[in-house]
């Protein structure tokens, strides 16, 4: 009893250190993350709406009620609106995708970037090279978007070969920001 | 044993990947290209001296009934501590890493080595075991990664060097391409320092 009593304890004692070097360490670099994150995410945004000098995040409660919509950003230049950035989050292959849409004022698409993915490098990891993101420029976004085998269409995107699910997830985000964009930005 | 040998065991003659054969499953999932398989073979490194180091400085004091237990502990923190901060430091390494990062936790070589080394030796012959078995992962890990990458993608390093017309052996990038290679990698090495032993 008393054998299960000291093991017990040395075991609480090595798990509250670990604890507490895990919450030092987390209060330490929590910030620094977020901002970095920020300033990944603005990067692309200023690199899909070039014309934008600021970019403001969407108070709108209606951002939420749009699956796999996380962030909607005003693109702003000189004060007026001049476009929308859609942060999306869909499931791939290998976890979830982040992408960015941006979405001129009227209404096509002005580009796409991914900012994180963990597809198949050589597969679907080419939803984040700008061969596959360009097919998305120019789009309206009042018709959602199929993905097809073969050449791409008004409507429809071309699959990546071999990588069915990941051009369908990148599809989906797109999808998603488009139908945001229709239903509460415009 | 001596210092030098501790090193070269863990680098070849007991090379975690071809002759332990333990950590199997990151090594098929991560080297479907050689940036991965190097980048997962470095960060493992790291974490095997770090943890080996921990888990021999506390080898008096934990209790060998509840070693298991406090070797996940003590490798989980330290894989949380140091993604959390690659995170913050040094973002760009830390996103070419992403979700392999993690998945050291679950990398048998790191309890393998605490539970069959560490736990038994002093710091400094375990940082150097650590040393040395993360080296031999990491070589295999960049070999496997090169070569399945070449058949399978084309590519190495991210970098084309197939011919034009090369058609990828897609399923090389895939899990069957992988045990096929590491398979065949793992009876080359075998012959290779056989031959060296019988010399």
């Amino acid at each position: 009893m008393a054998k299960i009593a000291r093991l017990s304890l040395i075991l609480l004692i090595i798990t509250m250190v670990s604890a507490a070097l895990l919450g030092v360490t987390n209060d330490i670099t929590k910030v620094i993350i977020q901002e970095k994150a920020m300033e990944a995410n603005l990067a692309y945004m200023k690199e899909i709406l070039t014309d934008a000098d600021e970019f403001k995040v969407v108070e709108d409660p209606g951002v939420e009620t749009i699956d796999a919509v996380e962030e909607a950003y005003e693109a702003l230049k000189g004060g007026s609106i001049i476009g929308y950035v859609v942060k999306t989050v869909t499931s791939g292959y290998g976890g979830d995708v982040v992408q960015l849409t941006g979405i001129n004022s009227d209404g096509t698409i002005a580009g796409v970037r991914v900012a994180s993915q963990g597809e198949t490098p050589g597969l679907g990891a080419k939803i984040a090279d700008e061969d596959f993101t360009n097919k998305f420029i120019g789009k309206s976004t009042d018709t959602q978007l199929s993905v097809v085998k073969g050449a791409g269409g008004e409507d429809t995107i071309e699959s990546i070969s071999g990588a069915t699910i990941s051009s369908n997830a990148a599809t989906n985000g797109v999808n998603a920001a488009m139908k945001l964009y229709e239903d509460v930005l415009k | 044993m001596s210092k030098k040998r501790v090193f070269t065991d863990g680098l070849i003659f007991n090379n975690p990947t071809f002759v332990q054969v333990i950590g199997m499953c990151p090594t098929l999932a991560v080297t479907s290209s050689a940036t991965n398989g190097f980048g997962m073979g470095l960060a493992t490194t790291a974490v095997l001296i770090g943890s080996n180091m921990v888990v021999s400085m506390l080898r008096k004091i934990i209790p060998d009934e509840i070693r298991i237990p406090a070797f996940v502990v003590v490798i989980a923190t330290f894989v949380t501590i140091i993604e959390m901060l690659m995170q913050a430091y040094v973002t760009p390494l830390y996103e070419a890493l992403g979700i392999f990062l993690p998945l050291i936790v679950v990398n048998c070589i790191i309890l393998a080595r605490a539970e069959s080394f560490a736990f038994k030796d002093t710091v400094f012959n375990s940082a150097i075991d650590g040393l040395g078995n993360g080296i031999g992962f990491t070589l295999a890990l960049t070999v496997l990664g090169i070569i399945r990458e070449l058949l399978g993608a084309g590519s190495v390093f991210g970098k084309t060097v197939m011919w034009s017309s090369f058609e990828p052996i897609s399923i090389m990038t895939q899990a069957p391409g992988g045990f096929l290679i590491l398979g065949l990698t793992l009876a080359l090495f075998g012959s290779l320092t056989s031959k060296k032993n019988n010399a």
